[in-house]
């Protein structure tokens, strides 16, 4: 802390984005408190989870990047594999690309109990100041509309500025209009549920069935039949010792089937008995069972990212991306958290303190987090359509089966049947329109 | 594996007061009840005779799901700090 006690910037939240805040403003000087609900920073945190590096570099400062590259990431993802499940079996693709082994790995799994507490670790060690087991209740505002600081319990702390990094229900953001309004009328279509076991599993075992060089990892995308019907998918991650297993389903439309056998927990309980999972996770050991909300924002229009002295980052603004194959939300956390470390600092610096959001607003608009989120805003839609979860697996697994049968009556005219139901199913005007946005991606 | 055994392998802390209160009224007048069947621990019971819904709280997960689709604004808040789930892997 700095000699008049004063606090430069209150953190609500210890996930990443509120961490990489506290770190950036904290390397600038800045006094910075942060506050966290778990008794640990990560202790409250869950993810798939695997985050990419790339986008990172060019918006950490070198020194912040540099902290988080030494983090204890699980496993280098140098195999990205698609599993497509249907009615009658399992399809699978993998994809081994050079590129994905580079000195900088691509994308890494994390178990953020484990990452988070690092990260947080390093933070103190740039003088942030971290109290666990706290609850912020409120962000105190002045009349002038800027934020005076965080209200926990009965007590009440003061600060220039304040990060609000709370995670994905938003809820002092929402308060403020600085996140989409979480009632029953839009929330639970603006968001899907993710549920995980993490399952530990021998390391040597993991690369075996994985096919990894030692140390390597993989990342499986699940689509298909799995999730009934429903919108959604399953993943299924390596970690050094565990795996992490989990499927994410559109929240609105687990709602409104309200049907027994439907429930988050069966569908992934489901998929873990499906041949070409169980034959993954056989043996292993179930450590943990996880939810997590992800939200989805289906417009920018008329968004704020913050207002004078307050800014919003990660989960609670809604920075999240669900691309079909790439699911992502904590590049982003790290990223937005990062910027609004950095804005509170040349906030500070400028000597106008109501400066803060406007400098965050304007540096999320130049950085890959909006230009990514206004393709995922048009995306949305896109996945709402069922057909790329059900439908067309299953006409590509029902032409490669046929392809590969030899039947009593010998092999079927090659492709003939396959190839009818190609023309009749997958080249309908509604097949097209899908290619169309397809390759929008 | 039962869901119940697999909330058991997590490590909770519970608070003496609940953190979630469906209000009994409301949720006799509820025709979906849809927490029912998005809660990912299976918390919701819906007791028939009594006509109630519970909600065995100890074993939440804090996703907010239930808050989320509840037709009649759920009373939902975080545990106070250091209650609730805390992660081990996450």
């Amino acid at each position: 802390m700095h000699d008049d006690d004063k606090i430069d910037l209150i953190v609500v939240g210890g996930g990443l984005a509120g961490l990489l805040g506290a770190i950036e403003a904290a390397q600038k000087e800045l006094s910075v408190l942060l506050i966290e609900r778990g008794e640990h920073c990560g202790s409250k945190n869950l993810s798939g989870g695997r985050l990419y590096l790339n986008p990172l570099k060019k918006v950490l400062s070198p020194e912040a990047f540099s902290i988080l590259l030494e983090a204890p990431f699980e496993r280098p993802v140098t195999k990205e594999i698609l599993m497509l499940s249907t009615q009658h079996g399992s399809m699978k693709f993998e994809l081994d690309a050079e590129r994905f082994s580079g000195e900088t790995p691509h994308s890494v799994t994390v178990q953020r109990a484990v990452f988070d507490k690092w990260l947080a670790a390093k933070a103190e060690e740039l003088g942030v100041m971290i109290v666990p087991e706290s609850r912020v209740d409120e962000i105190i505002l002045n009349e002038d509309g800027t934020a005076g600081g965080a209200k926990v319990g009965d007590e009440l702390l003061e600060s220039d500025y304040v990060l609000i990094a709370e995670g994905a229900l938003g809820r002092l953001a929402g308060r403020m209009g600085l996140a989409p309004a979480r009632d029953a009328e839009s929330g639970a279509d603006e968001a899907f549920l993710g549920v995980k076991e993490t399952i530990k599993l021998d390391s040597g075992k993991i690369e075996d069935r994985f096919n990894l060089a030692r140390g390597e990892g993989a990342a499986a995308m699940m689509a298909g039949t799995l999730t009934r019907g429903m919108v959604g998918g399953g993943f299924l991650y390596t970690n050094r010792e565990s795996l992490s297993l989990g499927i994410v389903l559109h929240l609105g439309g687990v709602a409104r089937k309200h049907e027994k056998g439907f429930e988050p927990w069966q569908i992934l309980d489901e998929l873990k008995r499906r041949k070409e999972i169980a034959v993954l996770v056989e043996g292993g050991k179930t450590a943990e069972y996880g939810a997590h909300l992800i939200p989805e924002l289906h417009t920018l229009e008329g968004r704020r990212w913050g207002e004078k002295n307050i800014m919003v980052a990660g989960d609670a603004a809604g920075f999240v991306l669900n691309q079909l194959i790439t699911v992502r939300g904590m590049d982003l956390a790290i990223a937005s958290g990062s910027l609004a470390g950095q804005s509170a600092a040349e906030a500070k610096k400028s000597g106008d303190r109501s400066a803060a959001a406007g400098i965050y607003e304007k540096k999320l608009e130049g950085s890959f987090v909006m230009r990514d989120l206004r393709q995922a805003v048009n995306m949305h839609r896109f996945s709402g359509n069922k057909d790329i979860f059900t439908r067309y697996p299953e006409i590509m697994f029902d032409v490669l089966e046929e392809v590969y049968t030899t039947g009593e009556e010998g092999k079927s005219r090659f492709m003939g049947g396959a190839l009818k139901r190609i023309r009749k199913e997958a080249l309908s005007w509604e097949g097209i329109k899908t290619y169309m946005k397809l390759r929008k991606l | 594996m039962k869901i119940e055994d697999k909330i058991a392998l997590n490590f909770f802390r519970s608070a003496d007061e609940p953190h979630i209160r469906p209000d009994a009224e409301n949720c006799r007048k509820c025709e979906v009840k849809p927490c029912i069947y998005v809660c990912p621990a299976n918390l919701y019971k819906y007791e028939k005779e009594a006509n109630e819904v519970k909600v065995e709280v100890s074993g939440c997960l804090e996703c907010g799901s239930c808050q989320l689709v509840c037709p009649h604004e759920l009373d939902w808040t975080y545990p106070e700090g250091r209650f609730g789930v805390q992660y081990r892997c996450g």
